[in-house]
């Protein structure tokens, strides 16, 4: 008798603690719960990302047009056929340093479509900061099938190890050994991570209680090759997996935000 | 302690683990053929953990699971409509394909690894014989897209989808999308794959303790073999810890005439990782020869005389398995014994599972 006593306690433990489900988390939405309590009230933020090589335009090789041939910090001459990229999880910071998430959360900039345009509601404020990150952070990584910018139908997604390529940048140099170089820079966690944060201070705040803001940036794709680490085409000219040299390239684009302007 | 004392607590407490879970809405014990299963929802046994992947933000229907199932075996998916997902997963072979060390995709292209079977993929952690996808509804876009496999793009794969005025009707119902899209048809074939649990065997009615169920005597001799030299890497009740080991195989070149790194592949930085494959389960072992990762070994008694004599000192070799698994002839056959018990013949014959 006593043993069944012990046996319906066993149970009723069983039953009690069975039910409690883990609380839903949801970090992924693209709206956290938090945002229902912001009002989006103030003017937009219209954002453009302008691709260049240095000072120069960057212009395509295509098959109708031969590219223009551009020079890396070591006189190494190349031409582009592939520049995009993902930009994540925008935000403003306000003068008191309190956060606005923007939405969309998630875009590929592909400059071979030219300026990149995106316009986020904003609260009514002033704002000193933008930043997001370049690259998909590691939440949507890990989470299966996703949407939008981040359907994997875009073609910046491995499917034999699951995660986004963050950035991609390929082209034909007369110094690689086959003629070509391929960058596909991914990896969300750890060592490699190649998802790198962006910060645009400005000089002076602005607000968006009265007006609409334009902001465009500019990007510089030559500092790919030297912003934090010296890549030689000739020796690195194929990265298509996580590694020493796509962490190196990764460090590298963090600083391909060189410039912005306001109006 | 004896073994049927060590069952009959095991079968306490599984009952026990039943109740608990029993007294939620889900996951109840019967399992139901899922013709009966009005409600549509997962059912699995009390002795199964807690599943990996949850239907949260992917509301499991019979009309998604319908459109899974249809996907999984058209043809359409393929960039030449010649192969569909089943052409390589038949369900006749627990959905593997049985009697090919590696299977032909697109244009009879050969790939490098041996096709594995599809169920509990609820309870999968990664995917793949190296795990290189993390997660269900991301898993099949390497298949579809592969060179050697049904060698298509998304983008081809969508649009041969909507061309089909039914499937239209079938995204719009399941998934309120006015189009077939990615996540549509991933979320579709995620519904399918979850669905299909093999928890009906031999050894999984001894586990509930459903009664005119019992090991034989050599199988009962067998499972006291497997929980001595097989637990633990394959862990019951799945068979599989899902970890990457090596497991002493000769570094054969693969069909591409490479020595397969395997988790090496996709952690290449980590030499330590060289040569390790997800363990596989040991379910359902009759329905689907060839085994290992190139399907090298014919049967399992094949298997099993690999880890009594052949295995071999590679970089990586799994610990417990530096002097081989030491077995008798007995031993061996009382093993076989046991592993003839995780045969889901039902789950095999299951016509909702088979092509629409």
């Amino acid at each position: 008798m006593r043993r069944h006593y012990v046996h319906i306690l066993l149970l009723l433990l069983f039953a009690a603690t069975a039910c409690k489900k883990p609380k839903p988390v949801d970090p992924l939405t693209d709206k956290p719960s938090l945002v229902d309590s912001i009002q989006y009230d103030g003017h937009l933020l219209n954002l453009s990302i302008k691709n260049m090589v240095g000072d120069r335009e960057m212009i395509f090789k295509t098959s109708l047009d031969s590219g223009a041939t551009y020079y890396n910090y070591l006189g190494e001459p190349f031409q582009i056929k592939r520049y995009v990229y993902y930009i994540s999880n925008p935000k403003l910071i306000g003068a008191t340093g309190d956060t606005l998430p923007l939405y969309p959360a998630y875009h590929i900039v592909d400059a071979t479509q030219g300026v990149y345009n995106a316009s986020f509601k904003t609260m009514k404020g002033t704002y000193g900061e933008l930043i997001f990150s370049i690259g998909v952070d590691s939440a949507r990584n890990v989470s299966g099938i996703q949407t939008g910018a981040l359907d994997p139908f875009w073609g910046l997604f491995w499917d034999w190890n699951t995660g986004y390529v963050m950035a991609t940048f390929e082209g034909t140099s007369s110094l690689a050994p086959y003629g070509t170089f391929f960058y596909h820079i991914g990896g969300y966690a750890g060592e490699y991570n190649a998802v790198k944060p962006v910060s645009i201070r400005l000089d002076e705040p602005f607000s968006t209680t009265d007006k609409n803001i334009d902001l465009q940036l500019t990007a510089d794709a030559l500092k790919w090759f030297n912003a934090v680490h010296p890549i030689s085409i000739p020796e690195v000219n194929s990265v298509v997996t996580i590694g020493p040299a796509s962490k190196k390239l990764a460090d590298n684009y963090a600083k391909m935000f060189v410039k912005y302007e306001i109006q | 302690m004896t073994s049927s004392r060590l069952l009959k607590i095991l079968c306490t407490v599984s009952v026990t683990c039943f109740m608990g879970i029993a007294s939620c809405k889900k996951n109840t014990v019967p399992l139901l053929s899922p013709e009966q299963d009005e409600a549509w929802t997962i059912r699995y046994p009390g002795h199964f953990p807690a599943p990996v992947y949850s239907f949260e933000n992917n509301p499991l229907t019979r009309e998604g699971f319908e459109l899974g199932r249809k996907l999984f075996f058209d043809r359409i998916l393929s960039a030449n409509n010649t192969v569909s997902c089943s052409s390589c997963h038949l369900p006749e072979a627990a959905f593997a394909q049985r009697g090919h060390d590696l299977s032909h995709g697109i244009k009879g292209n050969l790939g490098i690894r041996n096709s594995q079977p599809v169920f509990n993929m609820l309870w999968n952690t990664s995917f793949f014989w190296d795990g290189g996808s993390n997660h269900i509804e991301v898993q099949p876009i390497n298949p579809l897209t592969h060179p050697d496999e049904m060698g298509n793009t998304l983008e081809q794969a969508v649009k041969a989808v909507n061309e089909v005025a039914a499937y239209r009707e079938a995204f719009k119902k399941v998934f309120n999308k006015d189009q077939a899209d990615t996540e549509g048809i991933m979320k579709a074939l995620a519904q399918y794959m979850c669905f299909m649990i093999s928890a009906d065997s031999k050894y999984d009615k001894i586990q509930q303790g459903i009664s005119g169920y019992q090991f034989s005597q050599n199988e009962e001799r067998g499972y006291i073999l497997f929980r001595k030299h097989c637990n633990s890497c394959h862990t019951e009740p799945l068979f599989t810890d899902h970890s990457f080991r090596n497991n002493g195989l000769a570094l054969l070149p693969n069909s591409k005439g490479a020595i397969d790194l395997g988790r090496g592949v996709i952690t290449h930085m980590d030499s330590a990782s060289y040569y390790k494959f997800r363990v596989p389960t040991l379910r359902n072992l009759k329905y689907t020869p060839p085994f290992m990762h190139d399907g090298r070994y014919e049967t399992v008694s094949v298997v099993l005389e690999h880890y009594r004599k052949h295995v071999q000192q590679t970089p990586n070799l799994d610990p417990q398995l530096a002097r081989g698994i030491p077995l008798s002839d007995r031993e061996k056959d009382d093993l076989l014994s046991f592993l003839n018990t995780l045969n889901d013949d039902n789950f095999v014959a299951n016509p909702v599972f088979r092509m629409p």
